[in-house]
């Protein structure tokens, strides 16, 4: 032990760690414009990641092929089931009704969508640990992009810029448990919140909370953004309640909500640009 | 010439982390090159080129990945310190060392990083992170790491460099 701990050696140990201590305290909180040292450190493995992500772009696509036929295989099975499906809902008129308004209020959403000032970015680059939602795309400060910016494909919401660099910046998605977004069920204009959470994220999942007592939410009601809360534009799909689940330790309830967006295949996304004309 | 050899290999392993890796991706779930990498730096060169590579690896993580700022600074520093140390002072052996400090240090890896970002912030669900997280992240990794470590024992050999 003395060998290795020799005064010298253990006081710089101690220097390092108590320095990196100071550094978490000062930077646990929203660091969102990075220091000169991180761009650069970004700058230097940034054209590895977009050729990594750009060559396995390429292979994926070759061995895509072989594996679209056991897709197929299975988009027929559930196109037939959804075949018996739509038969039952044409058989009630109320619920065709329904099923009609909400998919009036989506056409609505999609069209919406393209009255913003849209920047288009790919993902170079998925958070590589195991603990977080989080992506890096390929713009930055340079393509006048800032944080908090709203995140989204042409489907629906994906999250917002939480960190920026010249010419990349970290999108934290709303599936992430460190995602809180102020949201609206469509169907009954009842308010709540999209929170990430450990367990559903590893599924792509994420759970509405703050359910009004009086709110009616149904499995199937779509959920879009509220406006509330500065980041995300009123408006922008969600997902869709696949369940309602009550709480653990309280009498309430939350519902499990399915995005729209599959967080596993994002490739491209648009950026919701507030600076641009 | 290590120190190019071992400043390239991080910023490479770090892209291939970010990116490929996603593809080998099991249940969610994908291994920790530079965890490896830590390891058989600290088994080779001792504990204080295993803490200087290390710190290296955790602030290039702690800037290329999210969460809270220095946490994967201070794992690998340690990792590489203690792992450094241990390995010459007490173990001799090869990949089955290798393959026993990789397991052991990414179950510590995985805790350390469970405190500082979850529970620390009120979420105690302990049981959930560790057998749907933690662990199956420490088997993955370590089923990967015999490949590495005889890479990396040759490209050692190339460098003139022997265990301890």
């Amino acid at each position: 032990m003395r060998g290795l701990f020799t005064n010298k050696y253990f006081i710089l140990l101690l220097t390092i760690t108590i320095l990196l201590l100071v550094m978490m305290a000062l930077y646990t909180d929203n660091r969102e414009k990075v220091t000169f040292g991180e761009d650069l450190v970004g700058a230097v493995v940034m054209p590895f990641q977009t050729l990594f992500t750009s060559t396995s772009k390429g292979v994926g696509g070759f061995f895509g092929y072989f594996a679209d036929v056991k897709k197929i295989k299975e988009e027929n099975k559930q196109m037939s089931e959804k075949i018996d499906e739509l038969n039952n809902t044409i058989r009630n008129i109320e619920e065709f009704k329904l099923e009609n308004e909400r998919l009036k209020s989506m056409l609505d959403l999609k069209q919406d969508m393209w009255n913003y000032n849209l920047v288009s970015a790919e993902v170079i680059a998925k958070d590589p640990g195991n603990w977080f939602n989080t992506f890096t795309i390929d713009k930055g400060t340079s393509s006048g992009l800032s944080v908090r910016e709203a995140v989204i494909t042409s489907k629906g919401l994906v999250g917002y810029i939480y960190e920026i660099g010249t010419n990349y910046a970290k999108v934290v998605t709303i599936i992430d448990s460190n995602s809180s977004t102020g949201s609206l069920v469509v169907r009954t204009r009842d308010i709540a919140m999209i929170e990430g959470d450990l367990e559903l994220g590893m599924d792509g999942l994420c759970k509405m909370t703050y359910i009004s007592k009086d709110a009616s939410v149904i499995t199937g009601d779509l959920i879009e953004t509220s406006g509330l809360g500065g980041i995300y534009p009123k408006g922008i799909l969600i997902g869709k309640i696949r369940e309602i689940r009550p709480e653990t330790h309280s009498v309430s309830q939350y519902a499990v909500v399915e995005p729209v967006v599959d967080f596993e295949r994002i490739s491209e996304v648009f950026v919701v640009n507030t600076k641009l004309p | 010439m290590r120190t190019v050899v071992y400043t390239i290999s991080v910023i490479l392993l770090t892209a291939l982390q970010s990116t490929l890796i996603n593809y080998i991706q099991i249940f969610g779930i994908k291994p920790n090159l530079l965890l490896i990498f830590v390891v058989c730096v600290a088994l080779f060169g001792g504990s204080i080129e295993g803490g200087m590579v290390g710190l290296f690896c955790g602030v290039v993580a702690d800037i290329i990945g999210h969460g809270a700022f220095g946490v994967n600074s201070l794992a690998y520093l340690y990792i590489g310190v203690i792992v450094g140390y241990l390995a010459i002072t007490f173990f001799r052996g090869g990949a089955i060392v290798a393959i026993g400090f990789v397991f052991c240090t990414s179950i510590i890896c995985g805790l350390l990083y469970y405190t500082f970002t979850y529970f620390m912030w009120g979420d105690t669900n302990l049981f959930l992170a560790l057998f749907r997280k933690i662990i199956p992240e420490s088997i993955y990794t370590t089923a990967i790491t015999l490949p590495i470590y005889f890479l990396f024992e040759k490209i050692n050999f190339r460098l003139g460099v022997r265990k301890g």
